[in-house]
């Protein structure tokens, strides 16, 4: 169990101007670079809450479409209908820009359905004009699933993959990444303290807060950065820090 | 001497591509998967670079945008085993030329000769020069 930030809560850190100290970010910088250079499909990989959506919105905030919404368009599973599906990509069309979450859950017809779409040879829905068009619809894919290895085990589609995967950032969790948490922490502290001066960190909650494991990456620093912040103290010592950050 | 950058996870294809490159006169390099071309990229500037489109989990047009990041009208070609619509208008918006992966070493020639000639970021191979190289 990890601590989960509070309903409803905006992602304020947008990775607009990192100074990554991992070389593994800064490798990705170049990639998100290559990314917003070109209106190649992204694809965008990583465990849960290590900011991959924030990493979408960035590419297309940065791109020549970001005068255009970026669509979402989540695959449909549990609530969401395909029919719903369907109507986002088409929103997006003849040359917007859709971000598309968990494309592991579509069906093998929607797969093929999607696939048509992004080979821009049919559009299928309601619009008449949409069926005489072919779009450029740019898709980022966002999902924390292995979809490659879905791909190897027949369960997702392998033409379907490397249309969606032209450019694919993996984005590394945060426990492979230690070096970036002091930084992502102050950027989180100064946002959460807003009025307030951030508080210094301790060498020894430094340590604690680097050898921790971070199960739920981003989403779990920046709620412990909220906890911090409440308790409004100048320093933070390894005592403040969360019970099961302690080691 | 020019210097190509050949990408394929394919390795006995990949050896017999480099073979004939090099019996062509060509000082062609292999990776054999995205990190390795990434790694190649970061030290060496090849004056083409051919990318499978299937690299894994990767992407042959991803290496192609980072072989640009640096050498921003490097010329390249983009191959793959099935024909895309949808990769042949990416391919045309990099201004990359894209080819159905030859069958043998010696089919690789005609298409690395006439990218090299027309320079730096080249137009699209010809529809004659597609027919004439893909898979039968």
């Amino acid at each position: 169990m990890y601590l989960k930030p509070p309903a409803g809560a905006s992602f304020a850190h947008r990775f607009d101007a990192p100074i990554w100290a991992s070389l593994a970010m800064r490798e990705m910088e170049a990639d998100i670079a290559c990314a917003v250079r070109c209106e190649l499909n992204v694809l965008i990989t990583g465990e849960k809450g290590v900011g991959k959506t924030s990493v979408a919105e960035r590419i297309h905030r940065q791109s020549r479409r970001a005068s255009v919404p970026l669509v979402i368009a989540r695959a449909p599973g549990g609530v969401e209908a395909p029919d719903r599906f369907e109507r986002a990509l088409l929103e997006a069309f003849p040359d917007g820009a859709v971000l598309l979450e968990n494309p592991e859950l579509l069906s093998p017809e929607m797969q093929s359905r999607l696939e048509r779409f992004v080979e821009r040879v049919e559009i299928r829905g309601s619009s008449r004009q949409a069926h005489a068009q072919i779009g450029q619809v740019r898709v980022i894919t966002a999902t924390s699933s292995d979809l490659f290895g879905l791909v190897r085990g027949r369960r997702f589609g392998e033409s379907l993959f490397y249309r969606l995967n032209s450019i694919h950032l993996v984005i590394p969790p945060l426990r492979d990444r230690a070096e970036d948490i002091p930084a992502l922490l102050q950027q989180f502290l100064s946002a959460s303290a807003a009025a307030a001066p951030v508080p210094f960190l301790s060498a020894g909650a430094r340590q604690e807060l680097e050898a921790y494991r971070w199960p739920g990456n981003l989403l779990e620093l920046r709620a412990v950065a909220e906890t911090l912040a409440s308790l409004d103290r100048p320093r933070v010592e390894t005592d403040d820090l969360p019970p099961g950050i302690r080691r | 001497m020019p210097g190509i950058l050949v990408v394929s996870n394919d390795g006995v294809g990949l050896a017999h591509t480099l073979s004939a490159l090099h019996e062509a006169g060509y000082q062609a390099s292999g990776a054999s998967s995205f990190e390795q071309a990434k790694q190649f990229l970061a030290y060496t500037s090849p004056d083409l670079v051919i990318a499978d489109e299937c690299l894994g989990a990767f992407n042959g047009l991803h290496v192609i945008m980072r072989a640009r990041a640096t050498q921003p009208e490097v010329p390249a070609i983009v191959t793959t085993r099935v024909k895309s619509r949808g990769l042949e208008a990416d391919a045309r918006s990099l201004n990359v030329e894209w080819m159905l992966k030859p069958q043998t070493p010696a089919e690789w020639l005609g298409p690395v000769f006439r990218t090299l000639r027309a320079g730096p970021a080249a137009g699209p191979v010809s529809a004659q020069d597609v027919a004439s190289h893909q898979v039968h």
